[in-house]
């Protein structure tokens, strides 16, 4: 497999700085891979994006875009608002799991009942990090959170949520897929899904989104490369990563 | 201009469409339905886009959404409802975004409860968001008035980049007048936003709009630097106060239901006037202060637990001649307010 590379200098989208992310942590992987994207499909003057609260909320400093920050959980209805003004414009929300699937399950799950054009990106790390390090929907069983310490249990909390797989079941959603940026060559399909999913809005195919599994070595209490490990040996079964859906009929 | 026999809810939809407003997103809620109803059919007729959202907080998102991106954008909802979108007003006080909200005051709590009252007044003037922000507050006294008053409404939230509140009794969004509207509507471009996102083709610049800034130069306005200029848009009317030496003090259809009591009450020689604050956020202060100076005895009629009352109190130093007359329970209440009156006493 060849892997394109890219000058972080002559990016357009992105901005090459420092970052606040901790080290081990996906999100600066995902901030440059969207911007690659966006580049490389020439779309730096038409994409608008939706960040929220969070560390995702973060993106907006490390883009050359239009950015609006959303109260929790409101950010696909906000883009939605965005889009009916500007219809030629692509949409694009950046959300943790907290926020996503404990502020805005009900946002996210009507935009994509009515085929928002928008696309989703959720960045799934199990945990709420930016907060503290609290259990969120996508905490696996058994995972030491600040609220769970004795490990988050099937009795108390139930299981994680499986998003992508849910989402994919409504007939708006057009484009659902599951990446993660752990090595070069996922790095690579990363990037290509992500051209995807801003495709299938451009043609107006219907709502698209993509979750990316992440970490948080801080508040997994791991470092850099046991979070690596731990993702690849265990959570990787838990959330399987590849295309899960692409429709062509609205 | 050409004359129409229709409710203040249509009204203030009518008002709204008049100013170039495209945008309606909104929820079913008691006497917010009609406005859902009425605007599914105008909005398409008018090239204007029109949702019915899952809650009030993703219908207020949605507004939020299409005021950044720089059009005229409206939502409803009663008192309760509003109450839901507090979190996201708060977010458009701070990040200074434009749009159009109407309070159709109702019940004291839940959705049982639907007696008419002026429920909204404390929620809408001192508002439930942080200490930080503020609404601009209009509160209508006829249908006429309501769709005056909405189209007005966005050139203020334009000019200050402030969400506007029009504050409605629900007997007046369900009550039918004829009122005058215009034939022709203004463009939804009609004020230019260089700030909104989606405008960059031909400049470099992005537009952000987040709750935090390193960058001093990119801070908001200061909500009380804003809140001084908007003094200067207060708005009211003195009704019969020339010669009066006491005065009624209301908003709203009770003020419409005052301005009776002051007819009838001046048709017996009694020397008696109405004060009307119509933009109840700026309060007209200097106004009611000079008038009040020149009387001997002011009530403030409100139906609700008396929160006017105690912003006139303030206003005019807890002067010992204001008394109040609440009524929650409206219609016969109001009938018992108008038999004190003609009997000269007003209860305490
Ligand atoms: S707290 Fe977790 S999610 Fe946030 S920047 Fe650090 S590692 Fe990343």
């Amino acid at each position: 497999m060849t892997v394109e590379a890219y000058n972080p200098k002559e990016l357009k989208s992105f901005k090459d700085i420092e970052t606040v992310y901790c080290s081990g942590c996906f999100h600066g992987t995902i901030n440059r891979l969207i911007g690659e994207a966006i580049d490389k499909m020439g779309l730096k003057e038409s994409v608008i994006g939706v960040n929220t609260q969070g560390c995702a909320s973060f993106i907006s400093d490390y883009m050359n875009l239009d950015f609006v920050e959303a109260p929790a959980g409101l950010a696909p209805s906000v883009a939605m608002g965005i889009k009916n003004v500007h219809p030629d414009k692509i949409l694009l929300t950046y959300q943790g799991d907290g926020d996503l699937l404990s502020f805005g399950m009900s946002d996210l799950i009507h935009a994509a009942a009515k085929g928002s054009k928008i696309t989703v990106f959720l960045i799934n790390n199990l945990v709420m990090a930016q907060t503290g390090g609290q259990v969120s929907p996508t905490s696996i069983l058994g995972q030491i959170t600040d609220t769970t310490p004795y490990g988050k249990s099937i009795e108390k909390d139930g299981n994680h949520i499986n998003i992508a797989e849910m989402i994919a079941r409504l007939s708006g959603a057009a484009y659902v897929s599951r990446v993660t940026v752990d090595i070069p060559s996922r790095i690579e399909q990363a990037r290509k899904t992500i051209q995807e999913a801003l495709s299938f809005q451009m043609e107006g195919k219907g709502f698209s989104f993509v979750e990316f599994l992440s970490t948080c070595p801080t508040y997994w209490y791991k470092t850099p490369i046991e979070s690596r490990t731990w993702l690849q040996e265990t959570l990787i079964q838990q959330f399987p990563i590849g295309l899960i859906k692409k429709s062509y009929t609205k | 201009m050409k004359k129409v026999f229709i409710s203040g809810n249509k009204a203030f939809a009518e008002g709204a469409i008049y100013a170039g407003c495209r945008y309606y997103y909104g929820v079913p809620r008691s006497i917010n339905n009609e406005i859902l109803k009425y605007m599914s059919v105008r909005m398409p007729e008018v090239n204007g886009v029109f949702t019915q959202s899952e809650n009030e907080r993703s219908a207020i998102s949605m507004v939020l959404g299409s005021s950044v991106a720089g059009a005229r954008v409206l939502t409803s909802s009663i008192t309760d409802g509003i109450s839901a979108m507090d979190e996201v007003l708060n977010y458009m006080c701070g990040l200074e975004l434009p749009c159009v909200v109407g309070n159709i005051m109702s019940g004291k709590f839940g959705l049982k409860n639907l007696e008419p009252t002026q429920s909204g007044y404390a929620q809408a003037v001192k508002s439930n968001l942080s200490g930080y922000s503020k609404f601009i507050v209009l509160a209508p006294h006829t249908v006429q008035e309501t769709y005056q008053l909405t189209a007005k409404a966005f050139d203020l939230a334009d000019k200050y980049r402030n969400p506007v509140i029009v504050l409605m009794d629900s007997a007046l969004a369900q009550l039918n007048e004829q009122i005058e509207i215009e034939e022709n509507l203004l463009s939804p471009e009609i004020v230019k936003k260089d700030w909104k996102v989606g405008n960059n083709e031909n400049n470099k610049n992005f537009n952000v709009f987040k709750s935090y800034h390193d960058d001093e130069s990119n801070k908001y306005t200061d909500i009380l630097a804003k809140f001084k200029l908007i003094e200067s848009e207060s708005l009211y009317e003195s009704f019969m106060v020339e010669d009066a030496d006491e005065i009624i003090i209301s908003f709203g259809l009770i003020a419409k239901i005052a301005k009776g009591i002051v007819i009838n009450e001046r048709q017996k020689g009694r020397k008696i006037g109405l004060f009307r604050p119509i933009s109840l956020s700026p309060f007209p202060k200097e106004a009611l202060r000079s008038i009040a100076n020149k009387v001997n005895k002011i009530t403030v009629l409100e139906s609700n637990s008396g929160s006017m009352y105690s912003d006139v109190c303030k206003i005019l130093d807890n002067n010992k001649k204001i008394s109040f007359f609440g009524e929650s329970e409206y219609l016969s209440g109001f009938r018992k307010v108008i038999k004190e009156f003609e009997k000269g006493i007003v209860t305490v």
